[in-house]
């Protein structure tokens, strides 16, 4: 059914050492370098950013297909934004009329270009390596110091994780409910606007009311089994820092702190 | 804060029923797009306690900034949404679906034309808010602020209405049948 796969679709899995890192390592380094992405001035920072996520992608056996993939919804904004640095920079050279062009204005359009193309490729290797029940994870293990001040990591985790897993029950359930009605007689395809819209509710009625009990079922299951939160839990997979993660961690935060001093040492 | 699993579950649920909307109608018309998540969102304040509405907007929030393809625009997910025009109106929904959740408690006419009017305020002000310092401040786009609304208000407000108006009429058959089927509530 629709919308599946756009969901799963991203994770790639692969068995490389980028994938194995553990994912709390990926997403500081990803936060960070999108900090220090913004923070650059320079073409030979991007070159040193551009460098380091062209490593990590080999060394995860991503082919630059995918990358061109999750670049093609954006590339329309990122040719206006080309063309218009190029159109309405102030210090153009007139062309004909009240059209200038400035090369100035297409540099700075480049650059502007170039960091958003690096943002994506940076997000896109989180997600091509990393799966959403990691990520879930890794987001829990990264914000579980702020537990100390009653801020729910681990609730959040869970009912991201549980969020997760209703989605395709939610896509099954509809498709079951609209044929169990058509088998009823329900016409959901022809009439006006009007009537398609009227055709949706006996869909919709019947899809809450099942959503909604599916939801206090898993809560009865969750409470019978004693559930009661992030308390004294224990998990099957432990998150732990191997070596690797350490030698990750140091060669990305190497590779910002080296991208935004070169200016400087160049000079 | 500690939540039952009751309503941890009922959270997730339309945390979910967000990104089915978000991902199975994807009609992209100009920045702005034409989604169905309005419709989750006022469903969300009509069937939902308040916090739970925040929370399940929050939740959606989350998924989508933590890299899951879920928003209904590209890249669809992503910390560098944060960067998009049209962030603002997911905070917009953030900030809607409890506002709705808190009005919509009574029944008369008058109380829920007061929650559906709070909703559409609270979802476009900071969405149209938003749009203009992102187009003037780190977009270098500049726009004028009512070009800004005559982009991302107008050619919405409508039907967002009719959506809030269905949602609510959806929300009247939904309850009933509900408070049959659950044990808990």
């Amino acid at each position: 059914m629709f919308g599946r796969n756009v969901i799963i679709g991203q994770y790639i899995p692969l068995d490389s050492a980028v994938h194995r890192l553990d994912p709390r390592s990926k997403l500081l380094v990803v936060a960070l370098g999108i900090v220090t992405l913004f923070l650059v001035q320079s073409w030979i920072s991007f070159l040193f950013l551009a460098a380091f996520c062209g490593i990590l992608a080999a060394v995860a056996r991503l082919s630059f297909r995918y990358f061109l993939k999750s670049l093609r919804p954006l590339w329309i904004l990122l040719l206006l934004t080309l063309v218009l640095h190029v159109f309405f920079t102030q210090d153009g050279v007139v062309l004909f009329g009240f059209l200038r062009v400035s090369f100035e204005g297409f540099i700075k359009g480049l650059f502007i270009v170039v960091r958003l193309a690096l943002l994506v490729v940076v997000t896109t290797i989180l997600t091509l390596t990393t799966s959403p029940i990691e990520l879930t994870d890794g987001m829990e293990g990264l914000l579980s110091p702020l537990k100390k001040w009653g801020f729910p990591a681990h609730e959040l985790a869970m009912m991201m994780t549980i969020a997760l897993r209703f989605i395709p029950t939610l896509l099954e359930e509809a498709d079951r409910i609209m044929k169990a009605q058509m088998a009823r007689g329900v016409d959901f395809e022809s009439g006006g606007l009007l009537n398609r819209i009227r055709g949706l509710v006996p869909l919709l009625v019947p899809l809450f009311v099942s959503a909604f009990r599916r939801a206090e079922d898993l809560a009865i299951a969750m409470e019978s089994r004693c559930y009661r939160g992030g308390v004294g839990r224990t998990r099957l997979k432990v998150l732990r820092f191997a070596p690797r993660d350490y030698l990750f961690l140091c060669s990305a935060f190497s590779t910002f702190v080296l991208s935004l001093g070169i200016p400087w040492i160049v000079r | 804060m500690s939540l039952s699993p009751f309503s941890m579950t009922r959270v997730a649920l339309f945390a979910a029923l967000c990104v089915v909307a978000a991902v199975t109608f994807r009609f992209s018309s100009g920045v702005v797009p034409f989604s169905l998540v309005p419709f989750v969102v006022f469903l969300a304040g009509f069937l939902l306690p308040p916090l739970e509405a925040f929370l399940s907007m929050l939740l959606y929030l989350l998924l989508g900034l933590s890299g899951l393809p879920v928003f209904a625009t590209p890249p669809f997910g992503g910390p560098l949404y944060v960067l998009r025009p049209t962030f603002g109106f997911l905070l917009g929904f953030v900030l809607a679906a409890p506002g709705v959740a808190f009005l919509s408690k009574g029944k008369t006419a008058r109380r829920i034309a007061q929650a559906i009017g709070a909703g559409m305020a609270l979802l476009y002000l900071p969405g149209i808010l938003y749009f203009f310092f992102a187009m003037n401040v780190f977009l270098g786009k500049p726009v004028g602020l009512w070009d800004t609304v005559r982009i991302a208000f107008i050619p919405f407000a409508g039907p967002d209405l009719v959506k809030a108006f269905f949602a609510y009429l959806l929300a009247r058959q939904i309850l009933p049948r509900l408070r049959q089927s659950l044990h808990s509530k």
